[in-house]
């Protein structure tokens, strides 16, 4: 890398035009990835019509303000409301909503604002320095590789959750049943979707949660109020403590990397480093029991993966023109859209464009900070908005998100549906997050199965001999033993303390 | 073995003569002269798409869009709406609702065709009007450029030794790349082994990590690739050597009859009087010869193929039949 194509970057990314449509992307992310229904691929989708007329650099600067910005506010509505904005938040309800609960919402949206700017910044050195060698390596995972992900990320489900582990293992698998309808993708034969034109892609992920989550948390609200008293704490109160801090650097730290490596990974994204991120600090974590019931780091890990994830997504999109998420595949069709050929060949025949980017995103980081830290308790102080307000109007944008993604009335349907659906599992006290993540993974693990049997012809040695899948499998192995020895262990100590 | 492999070739001699050789070659468009139209849209027009935004078919409608509204050809507020889902189900149910209404138009590529063929969806072609045609995408297939295969010959030979050996991948049962393969097995006798991926991109990621020995995009989707010296075109899958890619041998040269095109279209609601279909056919050849549209077919090596009214609803019966025979042979067709 030669510093001179970073002052280049600098020089684009620092004229006026350019800083303004940053903060335009970065705020207007802020904003979409806040809104309850719309995610960051139907947010740059959306806008993207906007920029024309925009020179590439510019347009490329705010679409990518937009996806990171996302990031970033998708938090606020995971920690206040209980509902992700998109399927990488799903993570953040766990531990901010109950820090929420307790009054430090606060905390947890500094703290996440804190996280992603680390993540955000460090991704961004890693994607300047090393894009074309890790685009290599991301694009060496093959089938069997992902295969083993997957597999590794549902067996971190059960430890999710806290309460019943039974509970959290049968939504997980209702999660995964709905992950089956839709088109077979090997096949082409349709599966459940009973001649219904609207299930022959599937079950979406967002209706389903904004419905389980949003729509079933508020009317357990109406039922039995959790949360019948606005929140009066005092906004000074509200931003994160030493302590918060000394609880979640390492944890940023982790998230960092271990978002920016599986996000840079075509197809598997933000969802499954979040979920990873936060598995990893509850195994590390001295105390993992407290995890579920606001513990910083809860918040501090996923946020910071998903933000390093959203960074990381660019690596194969900047160094190859391969997309590695639904947002990174609408900025290529974006670049192609300004009369670019994405590949590799972009960064030497359009350095402005590259550099001016990857600089914009140091900038965007800054401003995303500035915005959101202050913003936090302002943020927070929506709770002081008493319920019977509150909830018309989150109904209300969340059912015009949903409806706004692919103009169709059949998602709203369907997030009603699971609105209902997720009052009952609240009722019972069954866990709605391993149900959104099943059904993201399940359709990923399936397709990753069948193409490395495909592949092999039938045999599944192909997942022990090849070198990174079988580490993976093994590691996943270790992570369903180690709870069971451990506890068969702590059983026979009990049974010999007893005798 | 050797009987098998020969009967299989006399089959698939028979079977190309009969069907794969509809690919319309045209390389210079012929202007269509139309009668004017007395009807002009009198309020914003809806300009749907079967995918989702960022993606091909999404440009072509918004450069469509742009150009109608910016060369003044369409009066009206064109808007572009994405109806993505069930590859195309959605959108052309979401048309057929709108019959008789001429303030509609929707963008059509081979999933209208063949879709409807697989039976995942309740409207068909002739629900609707075919009002034209205007390109067509050529696919080149490559290698990664540590494959041992320099030639078609070499990998057809490889698979010739190992049936199933051989791995191609593509995105979705029933897409360009899938009929590719299947054409090749036909052609050659031979067995690839198709794996599917959900898009292009992902196809292309797995190629260049050696998961699959071939992929076949469009000639523009793979340009940077091939040039960066990380991919290696191995055959053009069109009737002849495209003007742009002149030392990429077609598949025909190298003894394989294999030539494959997938068009992109335009569609009207049905029920419209002659008078408002006069008019779009109008402003569409109108659209097809600014020098926007021209740049934009270049841009995206897309080859001109301007067909409208009744040449169009001909080309697509024809398409249609090629497709009903190859989804047949790829044993997805819907049985009636």
């Amino acid at each position: 890398m030669d510093p001179n194509d970073l002052l280049l970057g600098f020089s684009i990314a620092l004229a006026p035009t350019n800083l303004l449509f940053a903060f335009f992307g970065v705020f207007l992310g802020t904003i979409i990835g806040a809104l309850p229904g719309i995610g960051p691929s139907a947010g740059v989708a959306v806008l993207l019509p906007v920029t024309f007329g925009m020179p590439p650099v510019t347009a490329m600067i705010m679409l990518a303000g937009i996806y990171y910005g996302a990031m970033y506010g998708g938090t606020i509505t995971s920690v206040l409301i209980n509902t992700p904005g998109e399927s990488s938040s799903v993570m953040t309800t766990l531990d901010g909503f109950q820090m929420a609960l307790k009054g430090r919402a606060g905390a947890a949206l500094g703290m996440a604002a804190i996280g992603s700017f680390i993540a955000g910044t460090l991704s961004v050195v890693l994607l300047m320095v090393a894009a074309p060698p890790l685009a290599d390596l991301a694009v060496s995972f093959g089938p069997p590789e992902y295969f083993a992900l997957m597999v590794l990320g549902l067996t971190t489900l059960a430890s999710l959750t806290s309460g019943s582990v039974v509970k959290g293992l049968l939504v997980a698998v209702v999660g995964l049943l709905l992950g089956t309808v839709g088109i077979d993708l090997m096949l082409g034969a349709p599966r459940y979707t009973f001649e219904n034109v609207n299930l022959l892609d599937g079950i979406d992920f967002l209706p389903v949660a904004v419905g389980l989550f949003a729509i079933g948390e508020l009317l357990f609200n109406l039922y039995r109020p959790v949360r019948a008293e606005p929140i009066k704490a005092k906004l000074s109160g509200l931003l994160p403590t030493r302590q918060d801090w000394r609880d979640s650097w390492a944890s940023i730290g982790r998230g960092t990397l271990i978002g920016f490596f599986v996000g840079m990974l075509p197809g598997a994204g933000a969802t499954i480093s979040s979920f990873l991120a936060y598995a990893t600090e509850k195994r590390l974590s001295k105390h993992p029991e407290r995890f579920g019931t606001g513990v910083i780091e809860g918040v501090a890990a996923p946020e910071s993966a998903n933000n390093a994830a959203s960074t990381g997504a660019l690596v194969p999109l900047m160094a190859l023109g391969i997309p590695g998420s639904g947002t990174t595949a609408v900025m290529l069709g974006a670049l192609t859209m300004y009369g670019m050929q994405p590949g590799p060949l972009l960064v030497s025949t359009h350095p402005d464009v590259f550099w001016g980017l990857v600089a914009s995103m140091y900038v965007g980081n800054v401003m995303l900070l500035i915005l959101n830290l202050p913003l936090a308790p302002v943020f927070a102080s929506i709770l002081r908005v008493p319920y019977s307000v509150l909830i018309p109007i989150i109904i209300g944008i969340a059912l015009f998100g949903v409806y706004s993604v692919e103009n169709n009335l059949f998602n709203v349907g369907i997030t009603i549906l699971f609105g209902a659906i997720g009052f009952a599992m609240r009722l019972y006290g069954y866990p709605p997050a391993p149900l959104v993540l099943a059904l993201v993974l399940g359709p990923m693990l399936e397709k990753a199965l069948r193409q490395s049997l495909q592949m092999s012809l039938g045999s599944p040695e192909i997942f022990v001999t090849r070198p990174v899948s079988a580490f993976i499998l093994a590691f996943a192995l270790l992570a369903v033993l180690f709870p069971m020895i451990s506890w068969f262990r702590a059983r026979r100590a009990a049974r010999t303390a007893a005798a | 073995m050797r009987r098998s492999a020969f009967v299989s070739a006399c089959v698939a001699a028979a079977f190309m003569a009969s069907s794969f050789t509809t690919a319309h070659a045209q390389t210079d468009a012929s202007i269509p002269k139309l009668p004017a139209s007395s009807w002009k849209p009198d309020r914003p027009v809806e300009f749907v798409v079967q995918a989702g935004a960022g993606g091909g078919s999404d440009l072509f409608a918004r450069t469509m869009a742009q150009i109608l509204t910016k060369e003044k050809i369409v009066t009206v507020p064109v808007n572009v709406v994405n109806k993505p889902g069930g590859s195309g189900a959605v959108a052309y149910a979401y048309v057929n609702g709108k019959k008789g209404d001429p303030h509609v138009i929707a963008t059509a590529t081979s999933s209208y065709l063949t879709t409807p063929i697989q039976g995942h969806s309740p409207v068909n072609y002739q629900n609707f009007a075919n009002v034209a045609i205007l390109c067509a995408e050529d696919y080149v297939g490559v290698v990664r450029t540590e494959s041992p295969y320099k030639s078609l010959k070499d990998l057809i030979a490889a698979a010739k030794a190992k049936p199933n050996g051989v791995r191609i991948g593509g995105s979705s049962v029933g897409s360009s790349d899938n009929i590719i393969a299947m054409m090749l097995n036909k052609a050659a006798g031979v067995k690839l082994n198709f794996i599917v991926f959900q898009s292009g991109g992902e196809a292309n990621a797995a190629l260049l990590g050696g998961s699959i020995d071939l992929a076949g995009p469009n000639p523009s989707e793979a340009a940077q690739l091939i040039t960066a010296g990380r991919l290696r075109p191995i055959a053009m899958f069109s009737p002849e050597r495209l003007p742009k890619w002149k030392d990429v041998p077609t598949a025909r040269e190298q003894g394989f009859d294999v030539t494959f095109e997938q068009h992109r279209g335009l569609i009207l609601p049905a029920g419209l009087t002659k008078e408002q279909q006069l008019f779009w056919q109008n402003a569409i050849v109108k659209m097809f010869q600014t020098a926007d549209f021209k740049k934009y077919m270049d841009d995206n090596g897309l080859r001109p193929l301007l067909k409208v009214g009744d040449d169009a609803e001909k080309y697509i019966a024809e398409r249609n039949k090629f497709y009903v025979e190859v989804m047949t042979e790829l044993g997805l067709a819907k049985k009636r």
